[in-house]
C-alpha cells in the first residue's frame, strides 16, 4: 500500500489539540484543523490533518509534551482506517 | 462570532485557549488545562468548595472572608456536612500564621480557605507563609484572590495553592461575567454544573478532562476575548510595575487621609502589603450621607455598607453600620488622588 499523503490525528482533548497547534505553529510544521470525521466518533470535536511525512516528528513532540494521541487515521475508499505506518 | 462555542470554527477553541495560557503564565501554572473559566469569582469559589468537601470534613477559614466564601461554608455547616472553624484575624484583617498552625495541629483538616486580600481593609495576607503551613498538615489550600489577581504576584507553586478562584473584571481588567478556577494536580473537584462540553458528546457522563469537565454550557466568549486583551496588557506592563503602582496609590491616599479630621480608617495605615481599597467612616455620621456628598458634589463613586463581607466588618469594628469604601484603580493619577483627598476632606469637615 502506498503511503497516504495526509493522515488525521485525534487528540485526547480539545485543550491538548490547542497545545499541539501552538507547538506546530512555533515549529512551522504544516497542519490543518478540521471537523472530526463522523465515522471516527459522534463528538462535536476536531481533528488535525497533517502531512504523513511529519507524523513521526509530531508523535515525538506529543510524547515529549505528554500529549495523548487518541488515534491516527487515513482515508481509503471513502472509509477512515487506522494508520499503522 | 457565529454559533458560540460549538460551531465548526476552531477560533472558538483557540480564543479560550489563548486566554487560559496568558492567565496560567501570570499565576505560574505550568499546565494551563488546570485553569477553568466560569461566570465570576463567586461561581468559581462555589465550584472549588462544593466540589471538594466531603461529609465530615473539617474546614478552616478566617474572619475576613467575603460572603462568596462564608455563605457556601455556612450552608454546608448547616446541612451537617462540614465542621467549620473560623480563625479570628486582627482588626486590620491579618491572619496570624501561628493561630493557623495551632488550629491545624488540633485535628485533621481537609481544607483551609483564605482570601489573599480583604475587600474591606485591603490587607494582603502572606500566601507563601500560609501555604507552607497548610502543606505541612496535608490539607488543601484554597485562596480567594478576588482583590489581588492582576495586582499582586501569585505563584501557585511557591504558595502551595491547590485551588485558586478569582474574577476577570477587577485587577485583571477584563469584562464582568468572567471568572476562573485553578486546581492543582493534587485535587479534582466534582463539577458543579453538568452538561454539554462540546467534547465526548456520545458519553452519558461528564468527561473527566480539564478544563472541559468544569465548562459545561456556552461560555462567555465575548468576555474571554476582553479578558485576553486585558491579560496581554498586564503582561506587557508587568506585575511588578503594577504592584508598585498600587503601593504608590496606597502611599498617596494614606498620607492624605492622615490630616482629615474625624476620618476613621479601617485597616492598615501603612502601604506595605496593602491593596488600595480604603474603608472609612466618621463617628455618628451616616455613611450614606458621606457617599451621597462625594457623588453629588464631586462625582466620586464609592460603595457603602458591608461590602458582602459582614465577618470582615465585625473583625474591623465597623459592623453593623459598615463603611464608605474608596477604591482607586491602576489608571488613576496623582492628580486624581489629590482631588479625591480634597473632596473627602471637604465632605468630612462639613459632616457633623
Amino acid at each position: 500500500m502506498n503511503r497516504p499523503e495526509h493522515v488525521v490525528l485525534l487528540m485526547q482533548s480539545v485543550h491538548q489539540h490547542m497545545v499541539l497547534e501552538e507547538i506546530l505553529d512555533r515549529l512551522k510544521i504544516r497542519y490543518r484543523t478540521v471537523v472530526k470525521p463522523r465515522q471516527l466518533g459522534s463528538d462535536c470535536g476536531m481533528a488535525m490533518r497533517i502531512d504523513t511525512a511529519d507524523l513521526d516528528r509530531i508523535r515525538q513532540i506529543c510524547e515529549h509534551e505528554k500529549l495523548l494521541v487518541f488515534g491516527v487515521f487515513f482515508l481509503v475508499d471513502n472509509r477512515w482506517e487506522p494508520y499503522l505506518g | 462570532m457565529g454559533n458560540p462555542g460549538r460551531s465548526n470554527n476552531p477560533e472558538m477553541n483557540r480564543l479560550p485557549f489563548r486566554t487560559r495560557s496568558l492567565l496560567a503564565r501570570l499565576l505560574n501554572v505550568s499546565d494551563s488545562s488546570r485553569v477553568a473559566f466560569g461566570h465570576n469569582a463567586t461561581h468559581m469559589i462555589n465550584l472549588g468548595i462544593r466540589g471538594l468537601v466531603r461529609q465530615g470534613d473539617r474546614i478552616i477559614t478566617t474572619s475576613m472572608e467575603h460572603n462568596a466564601v462564608s455563605r457556601p461554608l455556612r450552608y454546608l455547616e448547616k446541612l451537617g456536612i462540614i465542621e467549620l472553624v473560623i480563625l479570628p484575624c486582627s482588626t486590620t484583617g491579618l491572619l496570624d500564621s501561628e493561630d493557623l498552625r495551632h488550629a491545624l495541629k488540633q485535628q485533621k483538616t481537609a481544607m483551609v480557605i483564605v482570601n489573599h486580600a480583604s475587600n474591606v481593609t485591603g490587607t494582603v495576607n502572606d500566601l507563601t507563609a500560609i501555604g507552607s503551613i497548610v502543606r505541612d498538615y496535608d490539607a488543601y489550600f484554597m485562596v480567594d484572590c478576588a482583590q489581588t489577581v492582576g495586582a499582586f504576584p501569585i505563584d501557585v507553586e511557591k504558595d502551595c495553592i491547590d485551588v485558586l478562584a478569582g474574577p476577570g473584571h477587577k485587577s485583571l481588567l477584563g469584562p464582568t461575567g468572567t471568572g476562573f478556577l485553578y486546581v492543582s494536580h493534587r485535587t479534582n473537584p466534582e463539577p458543579l454544573i453538568f452538561g454539554g462540553t462540546g467534547t465526548r458528546s456520545g458519553l452519558d457522563y461528564q468527561p473527566d478532562e480539564m478544563p472541559d469537565c468544569y465548562e459545561s454550557g456556552t461560555q462567555n466568549f465575548h468576555g474571554l476575548a476582553g479578558l485576553e486583551a486585558a491579560l496581554q496588557y498586564i503582561h506587557s506592563r508587568g506585575i511588578a510595575a503594577i504592584t508598585q503602582r498600587k503601593k504608590e496609590l496606597c502611599t498617596w491616599v494614606l498620607d492624605g487621609f492622615k490630616n482629615i479630621p474625624g476620618l476613621i480608617l479601617y485597616g492598615k495605615t501603612t502601604p506595605e502589603n496593602r491593596s488600595p481599597v480604603f474603608s472609612v467612616g466618621k463617628k455618628d455620621v451616616d455613611i450614606a450621607d458621606i457617599a451621597n456628598a462625594l457623588l453629588d458634589d464631586y462625582g466620586i463613586i464609592t460603595r457603602t455598607g458591608l461590602h458582602c463581607a459582614p465577618w470582615a466588618h465585625q473583625t474591623a469594628g465597623s459592623y453593623p453600620m459598615g463603611t464608605v469604601r474608596l477604591s482607586p484603580g491602576l489608571f488613576h493619577t496623582r492628580e486624581d488622588i489629590d482631588m479625591m483627598i480634597e473632596a473627602v476632606d471637604s465632605v468630612f469637615r462639613k459632616m457633623k
